[in-house]
């Protein structure tokens, strides 16, 4: 979707699969080794009673479908406001999703307002909020 | 290094060091690993994902500081002004912009920023963050 978009569109959902080996790559490649991600013993005591999955690694999947919805205008003009709503589990899997809001038309831009957030595999929304697309 | 006990005592404009980054493709493909990314989006176009840069900068910020275990990222804000290409230089920067204390928590917001080397902002963010007390 690289031309301007309508309300009501819909992005390309997709699909990711959180394990703790994921989690472990992704507190190398950050260096956040916070042990209520990657230590079960220290997260059962936690109040989630169990490991969770770094949120920023829920959100770039989430970016990865901006992306691929927007591509150059994602990543030179996007801007993205965003709660993590509940815990990611591990083992898990996680759905994207975001629909068109708003198109507003300046004078020498159009702005796109989306709705975008992450399901887990319960269908409980994780993370959600809106991104804002400029094209022009 | 402060130690983890001290963060919640930093003060609202604390700047946390900056640091001179330069884009590695290796950090680059472990981010896009660990994410899982399936696009060869960036890796076809040597592009750093700006939430990489993010995590990136996070991590520089860990470096001078360790969070509490159990330190919870409960919102976070981005924004893109310029794509960062891999081999890029950067500077990797952050501050506190807001602490408060409640229920037991500390909710600290960290402002980030990479900058490129001509001192322009390619990328902000704001990470809240509830640590424990």
């Amino acid at each position: 979707m690289t031309q301007i978009p309508k309300i009501g569109d819909s992005l390309s959902e997709s699909i990711m699969t959180v394990t703790p080996e994921s989690v472990y790559k992704y507190a190398e490649a950050s260096g956040d080794y916070n042990p209520l991600h990657i230590n079960e013993e220290f997260a059962s005591r936690s109040q989630y009673g169990r490991t969770i999955a770094h949120g920023m690694l829920i959100l770039g999947h989430l970016s990865d479908m901006l992306t691929t919805a927007f591509s150059e205008n994602w990543i030179n003009n996007g801007r993205l406001k965003i709660r993590f709503r509940s815990p990611v589990f591990i083992p898990n899997k996680i759905q994207t999703f975001g629909t068109i809001t708003k198109v507003t038309k300046n004078t020498d831009s159009i702005l796109v307002t989306c709705a975008v957030g992450c399901r887990d595999q319960d269908n409980a929304e994780v993370l959600k909020g809106d991104a804002y697309i400029t094209f022009g | 290094m402060n130690s983890s006990h001290e963060i919640g005592n930093l003060p609202v404009g604390y700047k946390f060091k900056a640091v001179d980054y330069t884009v590695s493709r290796k950090d680059v493909d472990n981010y896009l690993s660990a994410v899982g990314t399936s696009s060869q989006f960036y890796s076809r176009n040597e592009i750093c994902p700006p939430t990489a840069l993010l995590a990136f900068s996070l991590r520089s910020i860990m470096e001078e500081i360790s969070l509490p275990e159990g330190s919870i990222h409960v919102s976070q804000e981005m924004i893109c002004y310029e794509t960062i290409y891999n081999n890029d230089k950067v500077i990797l920067g952050g501050a506190i912009s807001q602490s408060s204390s409640r229920s037991g928590w500390r909710y600290l917001t960290l402002d980030i920023t990479v900058e490129s080397g001509a001192q322009k902002c390619s990328i902000s963010g704001k990470a809240t963050i509830l640590v424990p007390e």
